[in-house]
């Protein structure tokens, strides 16, 4: 079972938000070295599951690798994006600030960045196309340009996998097309790059690899195996109706969805 | 007022009080800044409200003004309402300005019970205590001082080493949590910090009305630059004039309480910014509405003046220009004697024309004009008979390089959509 080519395994993973669970009993493994779409509606926990294995989030059950090891010993190999909506842009900081965050390490917090990572935060911005503007205040940027601002700092990270929450989302066509070109060149690096969203209509081929999501795991597989009219039908298909009954009850009877000591490994 | 001013800066005791409230307004508007950028800023209320049964159960125990044990108390009762507030807004379903409110109101009361029980067994006057509501600068001791002094560098000293990771939490504690960063243990730490600030500014400024020595110096300094080093020095400086001010002023007026004098050159310094900063001040912002009013104005006469001369009128009365465009008459008078005197019309027999850089100018407005009507019909398909409001304020925006791709855009048209010719 175990293949070594593996990015990211999830394993039994259940998660719950304000005690609704929010994802039950997702498992799957992800392959190396592509672009890998975890794609489903609103609320179906995409974003949560990204959050899950970042360790963002408390897990009700299971665990997730990286690279076949705990998060905590893979870091430096990690880069995250978060969702652009998720901070106050109006943070007083440069586009050129929020990029050389990606070469701040935990360990070396106390030092001051040295060339090499300002030349490298360079590098990111120019990537991104975002050089003319690294001097500016980051909340005079159009929301592309504040995408592109975060993927620029993930860049930076020089990383090996790129996990990114809904870089697609309110962003102009110049932008999508330079993340898309942007992907396909880490791709082409070896890099794997995971990336949630929320529909199939646009930039969908651009993913070799594809999980199915909607509070259940509904496909994993590689793209062309995956897009079927049923597999889509059971994403897109709204929730199921005794699923959310049940969710709501366990919210109201505040029950928890494992019982302790009772881990299925 | 001269006499006062040499009397703060040559009575030594005067001096001590003056380096001593200079320092704290510094560490203030420092740690102000975390609280501010973190949207914090009511529990910097809270904690300052929260402290004063620290400083009175300090004081029970150790039975003098220690300022040691007084901010160890402090220190620790400050500590205890961050994780009240913390603890009942992440387990009940209190909001987190709920948890915040009862938290430091509960607090408050109990600090001021203690205050009583104090004053009933020991003289109230003699102790001080009461001083520590609204701050008495004058009342700090040479040693109490001393002791804000060490406190304040070590607040220094950390906030250097921590300023990349104080950065990322602030700014983006998802991505800080990713790269390794022990979120938690900093947002505990700049709670400390925040308590610590607390305790030793509360002497002077007071428990009511220390919050505005931590929020105010932020809130001005975020409007005068774009950049968090800058900013932390700003609201530093912010807040030691803010406090050195407040505490001469508080002096000459026959000694009354520090801090109600500090929040107000706090938000004297606040409204200043308000009116005068760059860019998002009121100033700037009227300035920027009445220049851009000018520029419409102006555009929009030059361009009459070209529809006239179009129609075959080349020496425009000021009949003539109503006719053609209502406006008010008295400002047309102003506005066509000003485009006279800036050389873009001429008078001949109180009649006005365009010269050859009117002409020009008022020719570039209306090809904009016309190359918007033509891009919104081409490319946006709006109807014909939509499209003039839209191009009345675009017209004024374009610019050269907006021009250029509009003109390659659309092919350098010759007309626009009502077929009139668009002039270059």
């Amino acid at each position: 079972m175990k293949n070594k080519k593996n990015s990211i395994e999830v394993h039994n993973l259940s998660v719950a938000y304000n005690k609704i669970p929010v994802l039950w009993d997702i498992d799957f493994e992800i392959p190396q070295g592509q672009i890998i779409g975890i794609v489903g509606p609103n609320g179906s926990g995409k974003s949560t599951l990204l959050k899950a294995i970042m360790g963002l989030v408390p897990l009700s059950s299971g665990y997730t690798k990286i690279f076949d090891k705990d998060l905590n010993a893979v870091r430096e190999k990690v880069a995250y994006v978060p969702q652009r909506e998720s901070v106050d842009w109006n943070f007083p900081a440069t586009v050129e600030d929020v990029v050389r965050m990606g070469r701040y390490k935990p360990g070396k917090l106390f030092n001051r960045l040295s060339v090499i990572d300002k030349e490298l935060a360079s590098q990111a911005i120019e990537k991104v196309k975002l050089t003319a503007y690294k001097d500016r205040q980051i909340a005079q940027l159009s929301g592309g340009q504040q995408q592109r601002v975060f993927l620029a700092r993930a860049l930076a990270q020089g990383a090996d996998i790129y996990i990114m929450d809904e870089p697609f989302v309110g962003v102009d066509v110049a932008t999508e097309k330079t993340i898309l070109d942007l992907l396909i060149t880490m791709k082409n690096e070896g890099k794997t790059v995971v990336i949630v969203h929320h529909d199939l209509q646009t930039v969908s081929n651009s993913f070799d690899y594809l999980v199915l999501l909607n509070t259940r795991l509904i496909a994993h597989g590689p793209t062309k195996e995956v897009l079927t009219e049923e597999n889509l039908q059971a994403t897109y298909g709204g929730q199921l109706n005794l699923l959310t009954k049940l969710q709501n009850i366990i919210k109201e009877k505040d029950f928890p969805i494992r019982e302790k000591g009772f881990e299925d490994k | 007022m001269m006499e006062a001013i040499t009397y703060f800066f040559t009575d030594p005791i005067a001096q001590k009080v003056i380096m001593g409230i200079a320092i704290i307004g510094a560490v203030s508007g420092v740690v102000g800044t975390f609280s501010f950028l973190r949207k914090k800023t009511l529990i910097a209320d809270a904690i300052s409200h929260s402290v004063l049964p620290g400083i009175c159960l300090g004081f029970m125990f150790a039975g003098t003004k220690d300022p040691i044990v007084l901010l160890t108390g402090a220190l620790v009762i400050g500590w205890i309402s961050v994780w009240l507030i913390d603890y009942l807004s992440s387990t009940t379903k209190l909001s987190a300005d709920t948890a915040i409110a009862l938290v430091s109101t509960l607090f408050f009361a109990i600090g001021s019970v203690l205050l009583s029980v104090i004053s009933k067994s020991q003289n109230a006057e003699q102790t001080g205590l009461k001083n520590f509501l609204f701050g008495k600068a004058a009342t700090m001791t040479t040693f109490d001082i001393q002791v804000f002094t060490v406190v304040s560098i070590a607040i220094f000293v950390v906030v250097i080493l921590f300023f990349k990771p104080f950065q990322l939490v602030c700014f983006n504690h998802e991505f800080a949590k990713s790269i390794g960063v022990k979120v938690k243990r900093m947002e505990f730490l700049l709670s400390t910090l925040t308590v610590m600030t607390v305790a030793i500014g509360i002497q002077a400024v007071g428990v009511v009305l220390m919050s505005a020595l931590l929020i105010a110096p932020a809130a001005s300094a975020r409007y005068w630059t774009n950049r968090l080093p800058i900013m932390i020095f700003l609201a530093a400086l912010f807040g030691t004039f803010s406090s050195v001010i407040g505490v001469m002023l508080s002096t000459m007026k026959n000694n009354m309480p520090t801090g109600p004098w500090i929040v107000f050159s706090l938000f004297t310094f606040t409204l200043f910014t308000l009116l005068f900063a760059p860019h998002k001040g009121w100033f700037s912002i009227k300035r920027r509405n009445l220049s851009n009013h000018k520029k419409i104005t102006e555009e929009n006469l030059l361009k009459t003046f070209y529809q006239l001369k179009e129609e075959g009128n080349t020496a425009v009365s000021f009949r003539d220009f109503l006719e053609k465009r209502a406006v008010d008459t008295h400002s047309l008078v102003r506005d066509v004697r000003r485009m006279v005197k800036h050389g873009f019309l001429f008078e001949k027999d109180k009649t006005f024309s365009l010269t050859e850089s009117g002409n020009k100018e008022a020719a570039r407005v209306l090809r904009s004009h016309r190359l918007w009507e033509l891009y919104l019909t081409k490319r946006m398909n709006f109807k014909n008979d939509h499209i003039h409001g839209t191009a009345e304020t675009i017209e004024h925006l374009i610019t050269p390089e907006i021009e250029q791709l509009l003109l390659k855009e659309l092919d350098f048209p010759t007309s626009d959509p009502h077929n009139k010719e668009i002039p270059y």
